[in-house]
């Protein structure tokens, strides 16, 4: 899913060629996000839309040659002014008076003929990665390369050649990408890359090169240059394999622009280092634009109250009841500390039944919960994959999470599983502003199967290894590391990958425990009469529940659920299943059944967990951890496919002593049946999960807060924090 | 000089963009702006300069008007040789920048204004109200200063800021500042705020008297950022020099930036 739809879109129709474009938000000014050369397309500024959406509005098109654009096959609709007059029928077209126009590498030559041929239209130019040819020499390892010789091999940038091209473009495109990243873990980056190249071909790319363009020497370039008058922004990584970085100087002396240099970047360094490439674009348009009226508000430090921003980013609904606890306990020891909640629907509806305060920007975050329905089918979700492809929307939310901490100074950031603020603070450590808190129940990835998927097992490993690395080099970037369990034997015993630690012996090293966290006492639910009789129950029936977590994802075996309901009321009449469909399943969508009773939400999902006789649910960790607490008999369906259901979750619910798991391939309405039937008449014995998890965690995050030791008051063991 | 009157500068730092420090009256010497000087010298050449009445410059017995001031501040731009210059002031000073960037928007960049008023929202109501006035200032003038200043620092902790600007309001005398404020007495600028076409930043403090005129002129600017401290005190820049260097810095860059385009 993008983080950001686009709230128009259309077609530009100049000599026949149709160029289609995308305009977002509403925004003063407006900011061009222009094309490059078309082996990428628009998408190539995906993690710059949505939040110069958020604050401006935003214009980009697909360069004529790839995307949704056409693919003219005369390389005369491919000259250096097309694209700029390009540019100018998509403003005339979306009645834009001016705007901002950036562009990278040849996109900054478009940008240029742009602003020079129409300065009215025009508020300023960024430039990233200038692609002048000719304003200086090129880099040494691309001199004396011929696009047009015949060779033996293709090697290096001898690949940019049309003969190479025509033979292996599937070559071409993945050298090239590779070219474009030389930061490490860049495999997303280099993924998208070859995707976007694939979206064109040979012939096109050998028509762009071969169109007639400006400037064709150094002098041209120079008065092309010299022409600019608006202000300018220059970004250029000193690691860009594709434009020299004396091109970015020189066009910083012509113009007079401000030049940044990010060390130790790529030629699209703002794909790679979105964060600090977004907020040097910011300031640059509001620099340039100014002028609106705008109020800022700031406090004196120490009238402040102590405020704490909890970022609880369960997708669903899997932390919001043990965030919740460790809030209640917070409050305890410390009563004047104002908890602002930075969560997603459907946690938000939780929030509010709660009287939680929630930051009034949460619902511009890019949604994650509908992402994962987006990418699950038939209780299937590669989680792994899905995660990976949530890139945008990480960086997405991670700067706004950026711009309110900037609003509104916190005293404590306290993260549940809060990945985003987690990769993107290790990535630009110096945004930290705060002490940080950082608490998981699962640590790293596992493939879900490596023996059909050797790629899955490479990019897992990638991914651990970056966080190891990233630990590693930042410790201090997080003040607490707590995992949420009691012991590290609840992890799998596995390393992160070949060559990397293990699971556990990392989790030891690198967090420490509080024990897991229950949202009540199991000891207040012992009896479950009472409680069948508070909530509306009755006793004098088997009460079976189903539950499949806060997103759409179980909407597939509750189906199969409601249809093993007549089933198992042949073999127990009297038996009743209740249903909670949650926040984003329409009860109305599942059939209708004798005996079986589908409520869209409940308060406390727990308190019914706990007085039933049986349950059946989806792999969740929260859910069937409730159950253990509660020590109800159940049976649980992992998704397939989901790394943390199927490794994380599987692995402590063994160690708890639960048996009963269910694959969904098996779960078909007989099997459900006749599994919820033997549950009726079971009494399991699961491991005691200790009480007092939420309290130990409180207690090490007050201890940040106050002049204390803080070391917990019942435990002297604890990890390196 | 202007019309007689000798005023003393310095510049600090040596940078294309131009900042000039207008100091509020004569309450105060250029050392007011002690927070500020050496950060914005990195930044941009900073000319600072002490008010007709106090410090280094002269003390003539009348002649406070705005337009006097404004005088004063161009005389010390033509001595230097600068075209245009931001303005940064604090308080009755922005009665000075006001009537600049309205009479002279040609030499006038931007304008940032600490706690700015454009007129005397408690000034004497008779003649008979400000002559009292002005002998309760002359005969109580020890007092009424530490007043003064206690009332501008209403901050916690601010006996370091008190006793500097007990200080520098000594380095005059009671008839010269008395003159000074009747001067300002006289003095409304709200007139001329439609023809300020340059972007202006207000820092106020929420509690301050006079914050609803920074809004109201925040209303009628063309271009106009207000940004609103959360404090008892006047003078910000003593009290939060950091977050009000910051926003000074954030400001004039911008300006910096639109003048180059």
């Amino acid at each position: 899913m993008r983080a950001r739809e686009p709230d128009r879109a259309g077609y530009v129709v100049r000599d026949g060629v149709r160029v289609y474009y995308e305009v977002f938000g509403a925004g003063t000014p407006t900011v061009l996000l222009m094309p490059t050369w078309p082996i990428l397309h628009s998408r190539f500024w995906k993690l710059q839309v949505p939040y110069l959406a958020q604050h401006y509005r935003v214009l980009t098109f697909d360069p004529r040659g790839n995307g949704r654009s056409d693919r003219p096959p005369d390389a005369k609709a491919y000259a250096d002014w097309q694209y700029a007059e390009d540019a100018l029928a998509v403003l005339d077209e979306t009645g834009t008076d001016r705007a901002i126009v950036a562009g990278l590498c040849p996109g900054v030559n478009w940008s240029i003929h742009f602003v020079t041929t129409h300065p009215e239209r025009t508020l300023g130019l960024i430039a990233i990665a200038p692609g002048l040819a000719y304003l200086t020499p090129p880099h040494a390892h691309r001199a004396g390369l011929s696009f047009e010789e015949v060779r033996e091999t293709y090697e290096g940038w001898a690949k940019f050649n049309r003969h190479h091209m025509r033979e292996d473009y599937r070559d071409y495109v993945e050298w090239h990408s590779a070219e474009m990243f030389p930061e490490p873990h860049s495999t997303k980056p280099y993924d998208d890359g070859v995707e976007w190249g694939l979206g064109t071909d040979a012939r096109t790319l050998t028509l762009t090169v071969e169109a007639p363009g400006f400037p064709n020497n150094r002098e041209e370039a120079e008065e092309l240059a010299r022409r600019v008058r608006c202000p300018v922004l220059i970004i250029h990584g000193d690691q860009d394999r594709c434009q020299p970085l004396s091109r970015a100087h020189r066009l910083a002396e012509i113009t007079g622009g401000k030049l940044v240099i990010l060390e130790g970047a790529g030629h699209l360094s703002h794909v790679r280092n979105p964060v600090v490439v977004n907020m040097l674009m910011k300031d640059f348009v509001d620099t340039v634009a100014g002028g609106q009226p705008r109020h800022i508000i700031w406090e004196r430090a120490m009238q402040r109250p102590r405020r704490a921003l909890f970022i609880s980013s369960s997708i669903g609904l899997g932390h919001i009841h043990r965030d919740l606890a460790v809030a209640r306990e917070l409050r305890a020891l410390l009563p004047d500390l104002e908890i602002t909640w930075w969560a997603q629907h459907p946690a938000s509806v939780v929030l509010e039944a709660a009287g939680e305060r929630l930051h009034p920007k949460n619902h511009l975050q890019a949604l994650e919960s509908a992402h994962w329905e987006e990418e699950s089918s038939q209780h299937d979700l590669h989680a792994f994959y899905a995660f990976r492809r949530m890139d945008e929307i990480f960086l997405a939310n991670f700067m706004l999470f950026h711009d309110i901490t900037r609003e509104t100074p916190y005293d404590i950031w306290i993260g549940d599983e809060s990945w985003e603020v987690d990769y993107y603070l290790h990535e630009n450590p110096e945004l930290k502003s705060a002490p940080y808190v950082f608490m998981t129940d699962v640590i790293g990835f596992l493939p879900v199967d490596a023996a059909n998927d050797p790629r899955e097992a490479e990019l897992t490993a990638d991914y651990n290894g970056e966080m190891i690395e990233q630990r590693a080099r930042f410790p201090y970037l997080r003040d607490l590391s707590l995992y949420v369990g009691e012991d590290y034997e609840e992890l799998p015993d596995a390393p992160f990958g070949p060559g990397l630690p293990n699971i556990r012996a990392w989790a030891r090293e690198w967090f420490e425990p509080v024990g897991y966290i229950v949202p009540f006492d199991p000891a207040s639910y012992r009896d479950t009469e009472t409680l069948r009789l508070r909530l509306g129950y009755g006793r004098e029936y088997p009460l079976v529940m189903a539950a499949v977590g806060g997103t759409a994802v179980g909407r597939h075996l509750l189906r199969r659920i409601a249809e093993a309901v007549p089933l198992l009321r042949e073999e127990v009449p009297d038996a009743r299943v209740v249903m909670i469909t949650g926040p984003r399943i329409d009860p109305r969508e599942l059939p209708d059944v004798e005996g079986l009773e589908k409520r869209p939400y409940v308060h406390n999902l727990f308190e019914h967990l706990a007085c039933a006789d049986a349950a059946i649910v989806q792999g969740g960790l929260s859910t069937t951890m409730e159950l253990v607490a509660a020590g109800r008999p159940f049976a649980y369906v992992p998704l397939r496919r989901h790394w943390e259901q199927q490794h994380y979750v599987s692995y402590r619910l063994s160690h708890y002593g639960v048996r009963t798991r269910l694959d969904f391939d098996q779960a078909t309405p007989d099997r459900v049946a006749a599994t919820l039937k033997g549950l009726l008449t079971q009494r399991p014995v699961y491991r005691e999960i200790k009480p007092g998890g939420a309290r130990r965690a409180a207690e090490r995050i007050a201890a940040l807060l106050q002049r204390s030791n803080g070391q917990p008051s019942d435990r002297s063991t604890g990890g390196t924090p | 000089v202007n019309g007689g009157v000798r005023l003393y500068f310095e510049v600090h730092g040596n940078c294309p963009l131009s900042v000039l420090l207008v100091p509020p009256w004569a309450i105060t010497t250029g050392a007011l702006w002690k927070m500020q000087l050496s950060f914005l010298a990195r930044h941009y050449a900073t000319v600072v300069y002490d008010p007709r009445g106090n410090g280094r410059s002269d003390r003539p017995e009348q002649g406070y008007a705005v337009t006097d001031m404004a005088g004063d501040a161009l005389a010390v731009l033509d001595q230097l040789g600068i075209p245009r210059a931001g303005l940064l002031t604090v308080s009755a000073g922005m009665r000075t920048c006001a009537h600049l960037a309205a009479h002279h928007p040609e030499r006038i960049s931007g304008v940032a204004a600490i706690s700015g008023d454009y007129y005397s929202s408690a000034g004497p109501s008779t003649p008979e109200e400000a002559e009292s006035r002005r002998r309760r200032l002359i005969d109580h003038f020890d007092e009424r200063i530490r007043l003064f200043w206690a009332r501008n620092f209403a901050e916690p902790h601010s006996t370091k800021a008190q006793d500097d600007g007990w200080e520098w309001t000594h380095q005059t005398t009671a008839p010269v500042l008395a003159a000074a404020q009747a001067g300002l007495w006289n003095s409304d600028t709200r007139v001329g705020l439609g023809r300020i076409s340059c972007p202006v930043l207000q820092i106020h403090g929420l509690q301050d008297d006079d914050h609803n005129q920074a809004v109201a002129g925040h209303r009628r600017l063309a271009h106009s950022v207000l940004a609103t401290i959360m404090t008892p005190g006047h003078l910000p820049n003593v009290r939060d020099p950091v977050r009000v260097n910051l926003m000074l810095r954030d400001f004039f860059d911008s300006v910096d930036v639109r003048e180059a385009g």
